[in-house]
C-alpha cells in the first residue's frame, strides 16, 4: 500500500510535535531543542525519531521502528512448512529472498535435508539478484537524494537524470535474475524447502550474462561515482556482527562472528543476542548479551570479509578510498556498490559454471525437530528458528530481523553524532538525522511506512 | 482505443492492503488480464509500454470511509514526497510516479484507483467494505477492458 491522502494526517503530526516542547519547558537554563518524527495513526509498519537536546547536550534519543516479522511469527504457526517460503518471502517485497532463504535452510536443517550442489548455486544467484535490486534501490533511490540535498529521487532525476535511468537499468538487471529464479518476479514462489519447483536450462541462465557484463560495468562506474559524495565526518567503534564462510563472500551459509570475537553456530544465536522490550517502542531491540548493541548490514559484511571478496570488487573497494574496516556508516553507500559490483561478478561465475541438478527438490522427510539458519539479507543478517513436527506443520517460529538488530546503534549513532553537530540549523540537524538512520537502510515497514518528520525548537 | 493494462499493488498478506492485489485476481476471474505487482513500485516502469492506458489499483490511506473509491491521475495524485522521504525501504507510489514523469517514462494515459482501507496488520482479515469496493472496482475495469466479458462482473458486483 503507498498511496496516502494526508492533509489531516499532517494537522494531527503537527499537534504532536507541538506538544513535545510543553515537557521541555520544566527543563531551565539551557535552551532545549526537540527533533520530532512522528508517526501516522492506524498504519502498520511506522517508523518514528525522537530527540530531545539541552544546549548542545542530547538528552534523549528513540528510534521507534515497527517490526512486521513479529506478527508473521504467529501468522506462520500450524502452516504446512512446504507454505513457509511462499509467506515468509511476503514479509517484505524488497528482499522476499532474504526471508525465503532463511526460512528454507532452517526448515532443511530440521529435516536433515542434504540439497544439491547445483541448487545451492542457483540459491547463491538468486541471492545476487536481490542484492542487486535492494542495493542499488536503496543507494540511488532512496539515500543519494540526501547526499544531493534533493527531497527525494524526483528532485536528483530533475538534476541527474542520465544517473537516476542508469541506476534503475541496473537494478532491472536483478529483477530478471530473480524472476527468472522466482518464477514470479515480485515474491518468488519457486524457492522449495529443499529445492525449487523447477530449475533452468543453463541456456535460460546464459541469457543473463550479457545484462550482467553491462551491469558490472555499470556498477564499477556508479561505486566510483558514490565514492566521489561529500560524507559526514563521523566514524564510531561498532561491534561488527556478520557470516563468515572459509571460501566465500557470505549469502547464506557460515558462522556468525563479530569484530569483538564471536563465533558462533545459528544454533547458538539466541543465547548470544537477546532481543529485548524497550518501552518507548512496538518493536524489540537487540543486543549483544554482555557487550551492548551491535552492527549488522554491509559496513559489518566488508570489516568481516573482506578477504573473500572477488579481485575486481577489492579492487573497486580500494579505488573508492575504502579503508577495512570502513566505521563511517555515511560511507555504507559506497559499501553497498561494492557489494552490487561483486554480486555482479558473482552472478556471472554462476552462471558460467551451472548444470541444471538431477532433480530440482530433495525428498523432505518431516520430523519432529528445530531449525536455525541465519542468511545475510541486503541490510544485514537475518535469523530465522522453526520448531516443526512429522506431521509437517510449524509449532513455533522466531524471526529477529536485520532492522531489530541495528534500532539500538541507530540511536547510538545519534547520540554520538549530534553534539558535534548542534551548530547546525534546524532543518540541517533533522536532515542529517534522517541520512543517519538511512545510513541502516532500515526495514521500516517492508511495505507500508509514513513518517513526519518535524523539529521543534524553544 | 488504446490497448488497456491493469495492475494492482499491494500485499495479500496485510488485511485491507490486499485490496490491489484482490482486484486482479478477481479479474482473472473473469478472464481479463492483469498484472500482480508487489510494493516495489521501480518495477512498474518496465510493466507498461508508453501507448498504454493503465489502470493502477493500491489500497489507500485518506480520510475517507473504509471502501471509498478514490481517483486521480498523474497530475493530481497528492506526492506528499517531503512527508514521505524518509520512507527508506522501499519507493511510495506517488513518488514513483513523478519519478516515471520526470524520466518520461509514463505511459500514455494513467490512472491510478485507491481503495481505502482500515486495517493493514499483518494477517488481517480483509475488510467488508474493501471486499465490497474491490467487486465494484473489478466490475469497471472489466467492462473498460472487455465489455463483452463484464456481464459477470457487474451482476458479481451487484450481488
Amino acid at each position: 500500500m503507498s498511496t496516502v491522502i494526508r492533509s489531516a494526517k499532517s494537522a494531527s503530526a503537527k499537534k504532536k510535535a507541538g506538544k513535545a516542547p510543553a515537557s521541555a519547558k520544566t527543563a531551565p537554563a539551557a535552551k532545549t531543542r526537540t527533533i520530532a518524527v512522528d508517526y501516522l495513526p492506524r498504519v502498520e509498519g511506522e517508523g518514528a525519531i525522537h530527540i530531545r537536546m539541552k544546549g548542545d547536550a542530547v538528552q534523549e534519543v528513540k528510534v521507534k521502528i515497527f517490526e512486521p516479522p513479529r506478527l508473521f511469527e504467529a501468522f506462520l504457526e500450524g502452516r504446512h512448512y512446504d507454505e513457509v517460503p511462499d509467506i515468509t518471502a511476503r514479509i517484505c517485497g524488497i528482499c522476499p529472498i532474504a526471508y525465503q532463504m532463511s526460512s528454507v535452510h532452517a526448515i532443511e536443517r530440521a529435516y536433515g535435508v542434504e540439497i544439491d550442489p547445483a541448487v545451492r548455486l542457483l540459491r547463491r544467484l538468486i541471492y545476487c539478484g536481490e542484492w542487486i535490486e535492494s542495493h542499488v534501490l536503496h543507494v540511488f533511490m532512496l539515500h543519494a537524494p540526501d547526499f544531493f540535498g534533493a527531497n527525494d529521487v524526483i528532485e536528483l532525476a530533475a538534476k541527474h537524470e542520465d544517473l537516476v535511468k542508469r541506476a534503475l537499468e541496473l537494478k532491472k538487471i536483478g529483477n530478471e535474475i530473480v524472476s527468472i529464479l522466482g518464477g514470479r518476479e515480485i515474491h518468488p514462489i519457486s524457492v522449495r524447502v529443499g529445492g525449487f519447483s523447477r530449475t533452468p536450462r543453463p541456456r535460460e541462465l546464459r541469457g543473463l550474462a550479457e545484462n550482467l557484463k553491462w551491469a558490472l560495468d555499470a556498477a564499477i562506474d556508479l561505486a566510483k561515482f558514490t565514492a566521489t559524495l561529500d560524507f559526514p565526518d563521523f566514524e564510531s567503534n561498532y561491534e561488527f556482527v556478520a557470516l563468515s564462510h572459509p571460501d566465500e563472500y557470505p549469502f547464506s551459509e557460515g558462522r556468525v562472528v563479530s569484530s569483538k570475537g564471536v563465533d558462533v553456530d545459528a544454533s547458538e544465536f539466541e543465547d548470544h543476542f537477546r532481543e529485548h522490550h524497550v518501552a518507548h517502542s512496538n518493536a524489540l531491540q537487540c543486543s549483544h548479551v554482555g557487550s551492548g548493541s551491535y552492527h549488522v548490514g554491509p559496513l559489518a559484511r566488508f570489516a568481516l570479509n573482506f578477504e573473500k571478496l572477488s579481485p575486481l570488487a577489492k579492487q573497486v573497494a580500494r579505488d573508492c578510498g575504502l579503508p577495512v574496516p570502513c566505521r563511517n556508516p555515511f560511507k555504507s553507500i559506497v559499501v553497498r556498490m561494492v557489494e552490487t559490483v561483486f554480486a555482479c561478478e558473482e552472478a556471472l561465475r554462476v552462471i558460467g559454471v551451472y548444470e541444471p541438478p538431477e532433480s530440482p527438490c530433495a525428498r523432505v522427510k518431516p520430523r519432529n525437530s528445530t531449525g536455525w539458519a541465519v542468511t545475510e539479507a541486503p541490510r544485514g543478517i537475518l535469523y530465522h528458528r522453526y520448531q516443526v513436527g512429522a506431521d509437517g506443520l510449524v509449532k513455533a517460529a522466531r524471526i529477529v530481523p536485520p532492522t531489530s538488530q541495528n534500532q539500538s546503534r541507530m540511536e547510538e549513532d545519534l547520540r554520538e553524532m549530534i553534539p558535534g553537530i548542534a551548530s547546525l540549523s534546524d532543518a540541517d540537524l533533522t536532515r542529517r538525522c534522517e541520512q543517519a538512520v538511512r545510513n541502516y537502510d532500515p526495514c521500516i515497514s517492508c511495505a507500508t511506512h509514513f513518517l513526519k518528520a518535524t523539529l521543534v525548537r524553544e | 482505443m488504446n490497448k488497456v493494462r491493469i495492475i494492482g499493488c499491494g500485499n495479500l498478506y496485510r488485511g485491507d492492503d490486499a485490496a490491489g492485489i484482490l482486484v486482479v485476481h478477481r479479474l482473472r476471474e473473469f478472464g481479463v488480464e492483469a498484472h500482480e505487482a508487489g510494493d516495489d513500485m521501480t518495477r512498474l516502469m518496465s510493466a507498461w509500454q508508453p501507448d498504454e492506458s493503465v489502470f493502477l489499483v493500491d489500497a489507500a490511506l485518506a480520510v475517507a470511509a473504509p471502501g471509498t473509491i478514490l481517483r486521480f491521475s498523474p497530475k493530481d495524485l497528492p506526492r506528499a514526497t517531503k512527508d514521505l522521504r524518509f520512507s527508506t525501504h522501499g519507493i511510495d507510489l506517488a513518488e514513483f510516479i513523478g519519478l516515471a514523469g520526470a524520466l518520461g517514462r509514463l505511459p500514455r494515459e494513467l490512472t491510478v484507483i485507491g481503495i481505502v482501507g482500515e486495517n493493514f496488520a499483518a494477517g488481517a482479515k480483509v475488510g467488508a467494505a474493501v471486499r465490497e469496493a474491490v467487486e465494484r472496482v473489478a466490475a469497471e475495469l472489466a467492462s473498460l477492458a472487455h465489455p463483452e466479458k463484464a456481464t459477470d462482473a457487474v451482476a458479481s458486483a451487484q450481488a
